[in-house]
C-alpha cells in the first residue's frame, strides 16, 4: 500500500470510530469526489476523502520531513448545522485521541473545519483537513 | 611545541573512542549532506586557534577554540531518553570532566568550558561542546 493509502486506511479507522452510522465500505467512506446532492439514501452520512497532498521539507543529517494533508468531505442529508458540528467534533476527538494515528505519522491533527451549506438543499456538507507530518 | 593540528588529531582520537562511536561527517560546516543510519553517530570538529601572552610573562601560548557536534540518529525515535538518559549521558559526564580535554597530549590545560547545547532535529539528537584549550607550549 502506498504511504498515503496508509495513512487514509488509519483516518478512515478513526472516522468510523466517530461515525458508528456510516454506511460500510466505498458506501460510507470513498476516496475521491463526486457530486453529494447526488448520493442516495443508503450512502448517507458519506465522507470523501479527496486531494491529498504532500510537501517535502529538508532536514539536517540527511533528513527530510513529509507533511501530508487531504481534505475530507462529510455530507449528510436532513441534519441541523449543530447535529453536523457536532459529527465534526467526534472525528476531531478521535485524532486528538491517536495523533500519531496508530503509529503510521508522527502527529496528525485537524488543521481546518468549516460546514458548506446550500440554500434550499436538504445537504449539508463538513469540511476537515487533516493534517499529518512525520521525520524521515 | 604543539600545534592546533595535533589538537585536530587528539580529538578526533578521543570523540571517535566515544560509547556512541561516530564517524566524522564529510563537512564540519555542512549538515545536510550527510545521512546518519539508525542507532549511529556522526561528528563534525572545528578548531580554531589564536596567540596569547601568558599573565606573569612575555611568552605567548597558543590557546584553541575546539568545538565539536556529536549527532546520533535515534534507534527508536518514539524513545528518545533511551539515548538521552542513557549512552549520552556517559559521554556527556566524560566529557565534562576536566581530564577529557586535559588527558589529551596537546593540551596543556583547559582556559575555559567546556560549554554544552543539545538540540533535536527530526530523528537526531545532536550535542554541541565548545572549549577553550591552551596548548603544549
Amino acid at each position: 500500500m502506498s504511504d498515503w493509502g496508509s495513512i487514509l486506511t488509519q483516518i478512515e479507522t478513526e472516522i468510523r470510530q466517530a461515525m458508528t452510522d456510516l454506511p460500510a465500505g466505498e458506501l460510507g467512506f470513498e476516496r475521491g469526489l463526486r457530486i453529494g446532492q447526488d448520493l442516495t439514501t443508503e450512502e448517507l452520512p458519506h465522507v470523501f476523502a479527496h486531494d491529498p497532498e504532500e510537501r517535502v521539507t529538508e532536514l539536517d543529517y540527511g533528513q527530510r520531513r513529509v507533511e501530508f494533508s487531504v481534505q475530507l468531505d462529510v455530507w449528510v442529508r436532513g441534519e441541523t448545522q449543530e447535529q453536523l458540528a457536532s459529527r465534526l467534533d467526534a472525528i476531531r476527538n478521535e485524532i486528538d485521541g491517536n495523533r500519531t494515528l496508530g503509529g503510521t505519522v508522527d502527529k496528525a491533527f485537524i488543521s481546518s473545519r468549516g460546514i458548506r451549506e446550500f440554500p434550499g438543499r436538504l445537504e449539508r456538507a463538513g469540511v476537515l483537513i487533516v493534517q499529518t507530518e512525520k521525520d524521515l | 611545541m604543539a600545534t592546533t593540528s595535533d589538537l585536530i588529531a587528539d580529538l578526533k582520537a578521543a570523540i571517535e573512542a566515544l560509547s556512541a562511536a561516530p564517524t566524522r561527517m564529510s563537512s564540519d560546516f555542512r549538515f545536510d549532506l550527510d545521512t546518519v543510519a539508525a542507532g549511529a553517530a556522526k561528528y563534525a570538529l572545528r578548531v580554531s586557534a589564536q596567540s596569547r601572552l601568558y599573565d606573569d610573562s612575555n611568552a605567548t601560548k597558543t590557546v584553541a577554540q575546539a568545538n565539536f557536534i556529536v549527532a546520533h540518529r535515534l534507534a527508536t525515535p518514539s524513545n528518545e531518553r533511551a539515548y538521552t538518559e542513557g549512552a549520552m549521558q556517559t559521554d556527556l559526564t566524560a566529557i565534562s570532566a576536566p581530564s577529557w580535554f586535559r588527558n589529551l597530549n596537546s593540551v596543556a590545560e583547559v582556559v575555559a568550558g567546556p560549554d554544552f547545547e543539545i538540540d533535536r532535529v527530526g530523528h537526531v539528537i545532536a550535542y554541541e561542546v565548545t572549549a577553550s584549550v591552551a596548548l603544549v607550549p
